[in-house]
């Protein structure tokens, strides 16, 4: 949890025709975000853990606060799969 | 109705009026949705086919969908990309007094189409003098990104290939120094992207002339062609039809126009275009758009399954569209000589080669 993600800056975010894609464009792979997964994104930053990342989350959406840290876990993970993070 | 059908509704530049009605009751017809992104990529479609699908209010699934938007979003970045080092290229050639002719897509992704990302490419190609050769590529070199493990050694027989990074990206950069037949006569200006660069490219005849001669050459024994080379031509020839000069071009080059009025059986040319190039159609070819399918394209172990009797039509017999395309007929040519003498001859030609290389091994 006090790992901090950093984004790859090779990747790009992007909107287009409703759909948020996170890519690079050397490669043919593709993460297909919602918003939650954009907020996430942006907050990747090297500076913030992940749990800073989960609180930030919880207290701007308390509705969806149990299953913020589940969201977090599982962007991140897919966002490192993918080589779109690093996690420091 | 299968994938290369459908696409081929999509291969123009405009997509309006009757066309888009077209493309609209063909999508409704349409089932092989999961096939389309991975075709319409290897045709250099993805692009325009979403482009005109949305424009014709067609609801694409959405697995479809998100693998075409993936595809133009890469698209987008990589004209962007190719447009700045193209700019900065052709800027740079100026500069030294280096005329440079921008060739094929890298001309008409910004002179024909409505938006570059709608006109994926491989390659930039450029054409040079033979003199100014290596002073253009000295001034490739020096753009930003310029790679010299992507210059691709061996004799440079037609052109001259290097790349560069950029952005992620590698940008392939051909540099021509021979393309014969093609006149290097009242080159036609264009803004390349929004660098703010006026470049060149060929006068209207001799663009039309390469982009047949092209996608002619394409349809050979070894390679397969792509709708992308039929939106092109047709495409280049409905937007500039008051500027060809058909009847010099009939004159010097009737190959050029049967090529395109075979097109016309692939994606309709306008009314425009058939009478100002006095076009005579007549009956479509047989299988139209079927590429060869014999060998030597396909190797005999991955034909195998086709049995022998069928390996040998395909390769001795292969489809009047492609006998009409590769040697450049009109669709009323007899093809007599072509299908029972020459492609034969050619096909015992491949053969004698391959014998012969082998032996040398």
């Amino acid at each position: 949890m006090e790992r901090k993600p950093k984004r790859n800056l090779e990747y790009r975010l992007e909107e287009i025709d409703g759909e948020l894609l996170l890519f690079h464009p050397g490669d043919t792979k593709m993460v297909y975000c919602n918003q939650t997964a954009s907020l996430i994104w942006q907050l990747c930053d090297g500076t913030r853990s992940v749990q800073q990342i989960i609180d930030l989350l919880a207290a701007a959406y308390p509705e969806a606060a149990e299953s913020i840290a589940e969201d977090v876990n599982g962007t991140l993970q897919q966002f490192e799969q993918h080589g779109a993070i690093q996690l420091q | 109705m299968n994938t290369y059908s459908f696409l081929s509704y999509c291969a123009r530049v405009t997509c309006e009026g009757q066309h888009r009605r077209r493309l609209a009751n063909a999508a409704q017809q349409f089932t092989n949705w999961e096939t389309l992104p991975e075709q319409a990529e290897f045709h250099n479609l993805a692009p325009l086919a979403y482009h005109h699908l949305k424009a014709a209010g067609v609801e694409i699934p959405p697995d479809a969908k998100r693998s075409l938007l993936a595809l133009i979003l890469r698209h987008r970045h990589a004209a962007q990309v190719r447009q700045a080092v193209l700019g900065e290229f052709v800027s740079a050639c100026q500069a030294a007094g280096i005329q440079v002719i921008v060739l094929k897509g890298a001309a008409l992704a910004s002179l024909l189409y409505p938006e570059p990302e709608l006109r994926p490419m491989r390659d930039l190609d450029v054409w040079v003098e033979r003199a100014d050769l290596e002073e253009a590529h000295r001034l490739l070199t020096r753009l930003e990104g310029y790679d010299p493990h992507l210059e691709k050694e061996g004799p440079h027989v037609k052109h001259l290939m290097s790349g560069l990074r950029r952005d992620g990206l590698h940008v392939s950069v051909e540099i021509h120094f021979r393309l014969p037949g093609i006149r290097r006569e009242k080159p036609v200006p264009f803004p390349v992207g929004t660098t703010g660069i006026v470049a060149h490219t060929l006068s209207y005849d001799e663009m039309l002339r390469h982009l047949c001669t092209h996608m002619a050459h394409h349809a050979n024994v070894f390679e397969t062609t792509r709708l992308i080379w039929a939106a092109d031509a047709v495409g280049f020839a409905e937007r500039f039809v008051e500027r060809i000069d058909w009847a010099g071009l009939r004159k010097r080059s009737p190959e050029t126009l049967n090529v395109l009025s075979l097109l016309h059986f692939l994606t309709p040319l306008p009314e425009a275009v058939i009478e100002g190039a006095g076009l005579k159609i007549g009956r479509a070819p047989r299988d139209v758009g079927a590429d060869f399918a014999g060998w030597p394209r396909l190797s005999l172990a991955a034909q195998r399954q086709k049995g022998l009797p069928r390996i040998l039509r395909d390769t001795l017999f292969p489809s009047e569209w492609w006998l009409c395309l590769h040697y450049e007929l009109s669709c009323q040519h007899p093809l007599f000589w072509y299908r029972w003498v020459r492609h034969p001859l050619a096909i015992a030609g491949w053969t004698g080669r391959l014998i012969h290389d082998k032996i040398k091994k």
